[in-house]
């Protein structure tokens, strides 16, 4: 916890307000944008490890504490009530840490998609060209994010099985590049959560959430006239994508790129390289019509 | 050069090529091609370009050599790693622009003047005689 603490010392009130709200949205260099956004990432490494140790020595202590209570009861029923107090502050304190760093919280795929590519987007960036970019790192299970619920239904042990669909779109991001190219870069993660109850022989309730995520990549390159006509067959040996869509329009050839990568769980990181992949594919669906300096 | 101007040669951009143009500082004892600050990769005893470091560095690579320092976002895949500090931008990405080339036959646009350094490479670039290359420089010798 003590090095939390001094990560959220370290924060501005710029990236405070960021933890509040767990939004951002804002257009400036891409290079700028690491400013902010590489020490909440910090910080939300440092708190994910933190939560996740106060998780075990919970468990630590509830074990413990069970244990020499019952042992305790059998000697001197008083020892137990003062055990009892013993165990429950370290308890009430755990559970009152983690509620805070809970809060603290950041989505991991937003943050860990968007980080990695920063150095990469600067690159290409017109000199003059800010990053537009909006986030969403509140996560994508939360209400705000429900979409729908399925009508309950059974399957196999389970008698009952109610769907939850949420969609988050936490990644959209704008910039030109030097040669003059317009790229949009857009992500949702699809969650469906699936709450499943059961009934053991002895007749007891069993009850299993399991969520699904789907999570959509798009990328679309406008690539100007001036400087690129589409081709026929991409070059290099490119990783697929899902889908891919060249258009031909005044001025410019306009490649839309996709790719859905499925996992289970929610909300946890996705490689950029999936991003990478897509940028790289556009640039492969046309080649260079004149020969000119940047 | 024709322009007499002191420029680096290492080249800007992951998708597309174009020079980096700002004032030389010093020479690369790889290559020998002059380089600006931003380019030049963190080393000790030598002064090395950041496009020399990244060859290195796929050469000697097999799986080995994990990143070092900033914590690493992606999980097993073929993202790059997030940059924690500024400083390491360049040169990781440099890094990371010759292991995507080389691992996917990824080929650049190419924007810049041209240099024999990345003759070795695949790159797309318009043939044509009328090209109307700005100060037409850059091409003889280096
Ligand atoms: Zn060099
Ligand atoms: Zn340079």
């Amino acid at each position: 916890m003590t090095s939390v603490r001094e990560s959220l010392r370290m924060l501005s009130s710029e990236h405070r307000d960021v933890l509040r709200t767990k939004l951002v949205d804002d257009r400036r260099p891409a290079a700028e944008w690491h400013a902010l956004l590489a020490p909440l990432h910090d910080l939300d490494v440092r708190a994910d490890a933190a939560r996740s140790r106060a998780g075990k020595q919970l468990l630590w202590l509830y074990v413990a504490g069970i244990a020499l209570i019952l042992a305790s009861l059998f000697v001197a029923p008083i020892a137990a009530l003062a055990l009892l107090v013993l165990f429950a502050i370290p308890i009430v304190a755990l559970h009152l840490q983690r509620g805070r760093l809970k809060r603290l919280d950041l989505a991991d795929a937003a943050l860990g998609l968007a980080l990695p590519l920063l150095p990469l987007l600067a690159e290409d960036a017109a000199d003059d060209a800010p990053l537009e970019l909006a986030l969403d790192l509140r996560g994508p299970t939360v209400d705000a994010k429900r979409t729908g619920e399925g009508e309950p239904y059974a399957r196999g042990a389970y008698h009952r099985i109610v769907d939850t669909f949420f969609a988050d779109p936490f990644l959209h991001a704008r910039i030109r590049f030097a040669d003059g190219a317009h790229v949009r870069l857009a992500v949702v993660e699809h969650v469906r959560r699936s709450r499943k109850v059961k009934r053991n022989p002895r007749g007891k309730t069993k009850i299993k959430v399991k969520s699904k995520r789907r999570i959509q990549l798009d990328v679309s390159v406008a690539f100007p006239a001036r400087n690129y006509v589409a081709v026929a067959a991409p070059t290099g040996a490119l990783p697929p994508t899902d889908r891919e869509r060249v258009t031909v329009r005044d001025g410019a050839t306009v490649v839309a790129e996709r790719r859905v990568v499925k996992s289970a769980g929610a909300g946890g990181a996705i490689d950029s390289g999936h991003l990478v992949d897509l940028l790289a594919r556009a640039y492969g669906r046309v080649e260079p019509v004149r020969r000119k300096k940047l | 050069m024709t322009t007499g101007l002191d420029r680096c040669a290492c080249k800007r951009g992951f998708f597309t090529l174009r020079d980096c143009d700002r004032p030389a500082t010093t020479a690369c004892d790889l290559c020998s091609r002059r380089v600006c600050d931003e380019h030049l990769a963190p080393r000790v005893q030598a002064r090395v370009c950041v496009e020399c470091a990244a060859r290195q560095a796929e050469e000697a690579t097999t799986p080995s050599e994990p990143p070092t320092g900033a914590p690493v976002v992606h999980r097993g895949g073929h993202g790059p790693e997030a940059v924690v500090d500024p400083e390491q931008a360049t040169v990781r990405t440099a890094r990371y622009r010759r292991r995507y080339y080389d691992d996917h036959g990824y080929e650049p646009m190419w924007w810049a003047s041209h240099d024999s350094y990345w003759a070795g490479d695949g790159y797309r670039w318009h043939d044509d005689d009328d090209f109307d290359d700005d100060d037409g420089g850059g091409f003889g010798d280096s």
